[in-house]
């Protein structure tokens, strides 16, 4: 089995791993980050969305060993002890979520969309979330949450 | 879609926010129900819609921002006058769509579409309509 070393929300990690483990299941399986959740497991609702080298990317669809020497941020890396981050803090403000299960997934997208355009329209937040599946909330209150992050961040 | 416009009575309101929310996610249900999400089978009964990208519900880009509003009647049957309001907006949604596209298929003659109004189901009433009215 080769063995893996990462940085997952800025600590050093390493593991024996079988070869076709994927990404996610290192993260949850393994390092016991369950908020990173598997929605379909074939790259289609992106509640698997984690950070690899500051890039957001379906984990269900990365081998655990193609994140080798990778700095990955999952959800449980945003937070700051117990304040939340501003986007998080945003969804949570805004009733951006139901049942959650697509949260972590619509959360770390978002903070890739931002990175890349701190102030999106409306449409450019829908665009972005395309692929980001969520059955409960009409994606109304989340693209609300994403605008008001966005504007939290910009400061 | 431009817009979607919803009012519903779910008698008192106890936490707007929540309300909203529990509409917008039904109308997306009903929307998704109306021209997307289907169940096909084929001849031996395989499920052939069995993934996220064969069995298609709403992404945030197809839908727009919900206009949502209550006009309520309080309730009758319990001393906080409430009324169900969970995933409401499923109710009224998919005949509001089913409508708004046979009333823009009406001048071609189009009077009955099934769910899911797929591309492909309203090219085939378009041309079923023309045959019928070609013939007569
Ligand atoms: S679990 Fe990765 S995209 Fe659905
Ligand atoms: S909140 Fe339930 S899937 Fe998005």
């Amino acid at each position: 089995m080769p063995t893996i070393s990462m940085t997952v929300n800025g600590k050093s990690v390493s593991a024996e791993v079988e070869a076709r483990t994927l990404l996610v299941q290192y993260l949850r399986e393994s390092l016991g980050l369950t908020g990173t959740h598997v929605g379909c497991d074939t790259s289609q609702c992106g509640a698997c969305v984690v950070h690899v080298n500051g890039e957001s990317l379906k984990s269900c669809t990365m081998l655990a060993a193609q994140a080798e020497g990778a700095d990955v941020t999952t959800i449980e890396g945003l937070a700051n002890g117990d304040e939340l981050h501003p986007m998080q803090e945003a969804f949570r403000e805004n009733h951006g979520l139901q049942c959650g299960f697509c949260t972590p997934g619509m959360v770390m997208s978002a903070l890739d969309l931002v990175q890349k355009n701190a102030d999106p329209s409306e449409r450019e937040v829908r665009e972005w979330l395309e692929g980001n599946l969520c059955r409960c909330t009409g994606y109304h209150n989340i693209v609300k949450s994403i605008l008001a992050g966005a504007k939290a961040l910009r400061g | 879609m431009i817009g979607f416009t919803a009012v519903d009575d779910v008698g008192r309101v106890v936490n707007p926010m929540i309300v909203a929310g529990q509409v917008h996610g039904g109308l997306a249900q009903g929307v998704g129900q109306a021209v997307l999400e289907g169940c096909v089978y084929d001849d031996d009964g395989q499920l052939l819609t069995g993934s996220y990208m064969d069995y298609t519900m709403p992404r945030a880009d197809d839908l727009p921002n919900f206009d949502v509003a209550t006009q309520s009647v309080m309730g009758a049957s319990n001393p906080l006058e409430v009324k169900g309001v969970g995933e409401v907006g499923a109710i009224g949604s998919p005949p509001a769509v089913v409508n708004a596209i046979l009333d823009a298929l009406a001048p071609l003659g189009v009077e009955n579409i099934s769910m899911p109004a797929t591309p492909n189901r309203v090219w085939q009433a378009i041309q079923a309509s023309s045959v019928r009215q070609a013939a007569e």
